[in-house]
């Protein structure tokens, strides 16, 4: 992302996503993808 | 009889003051950039080279192509822009030259409707080199001009977008549980962290890289699977360089999610 001075620095609340191997690429918000971003011992109960 | 020669004189310099008042410098029909419709805008044409957009306006919902509902924001922000529109500043043969003739850039098009009749038709030039982001034209062999929305005063460019996915709502996934059969999930860092979820028989059942596993709570395999309802997006990257684009597409993804529904289509 573009900061006030023009410089570019990394937006760590967001992601960069792609449908399928479509290069269009969209920004999704860390917020808003986080619900699916599990990993395994998720469904063990160990990060309820 | 001075007095009459008088009144005459007050009352042609007043009309043509009004006259002077009323027309652009630039010709009214050469620079007037956005539509007065009676009622409502009902349709919106946009091409680019081979390529064709519809934006139509059906039973109060507005259509892509007359299929699938266009996102109502970026709608209301289109036709915001083609009925608000006004000049910023001519461009100069010179600018037009260099910012669009030798840069090959093709305009988009744009045609807006009011039920069958054509309301306003114009040419717009996506450009970075100004904050606007557009150069427009009302045709080819008519003067450019820099065009804004008055208090909207940002990049007006990317809303005449030619792509059927920019108009669509902005959901990565957006499917009920009844309708997934399975799905993957690849940590492509921590591929032992991957895992995936199948669907048999109306219970979903937990998969690691070498088989089922046990011992899981089916309850949370049930939530993960329930926040596929609605996952959005912020919005497309259509302005990223074509370098990024490149790299990016070169670059494996830290995450990789397959979501196969009831009837085999793949997300």
């Amino acid at each position: 992302m573009k900061t006030e001075n023009n410089s570019q620095a990394v937006d760590t609340d967001k992601l960069i996503g792609s449908l399928g191997t479509n290069t269009d690429f969209f920004n999704v918000r860390y917020f808003d993808i986080d619900p699916v971003l599990k990993k395994r011992p998720y469904f063990f109960g160990k990060y309820k | 009889m001075k007095k009459a020669i008088a009144i005459t004189a007050a009352v042609a310099i007043t009309a043509a003051m009004l006259i002077m008042h009323s027309r652009s410098p630039f010709g009214k029909s050469n620079s007037e950039f956005h539509a007065t419709p009676e009622k409502e805008i009902t349709r919106i044409e946009l091409s680019q080279g081979n390529e064709r957009l519809t934006l139509e306006k059906s039973a109060g919902v507005w259509l892509i192509n007359g299929q699938t509902e266009a996102r109502r924001g970026a709608v209301n922000f289109i036709i915001r822009i083609l009925t608000e529109a006004k000049i910023k500043s001519p461009v100069s043969p010179e600018i037009f030259k260099a910012e669009i003739t030798d840069r090959e850039a093709e305009p988009v098009a744009v045609k807006v409707y009011e039920g069958r009749k054509m309301l306003k038709s114009i040419m717009v030039y996506k450009t970075a080199s100004n904050t606007y982001g557009n150069i427009m034209k009302v045709k080819k062999s008519t003067k450019p001009f820099i065009v804004h929305v008055p208090g909207y005063e940002t990049n007006i460019g990317p809303a005449f977008n030619i792509k059927p996915q920019f108009w669509q709502p902005h959901a990565i996934f957006n499917m009920l549980p009844s309708e997934i059969s399975s799905i993957r999930f690849e940590n492509m860092h921590d591929t032992a962290a991957s895992f995936s979820i199948v669907k048999k028989e109306k219970t979903y059942t937990l998969h690691g890289n070498a088989g089922q596993l046990a011992g899981y709570d089916p309850e949370l395999v049930i939530r993960y699977v329930s926040y596929f309802t609605f996952i959005p997006f912020e919005s497309w990257a259509f302005d990223m360089p074509d370098a990024d684009r490149m790299r990016l597409a070169a670059s494996s993804p830290l995450y990789k999610i397959t979501v196969i529904s009831s009837e085999g289509t793949r997300t």
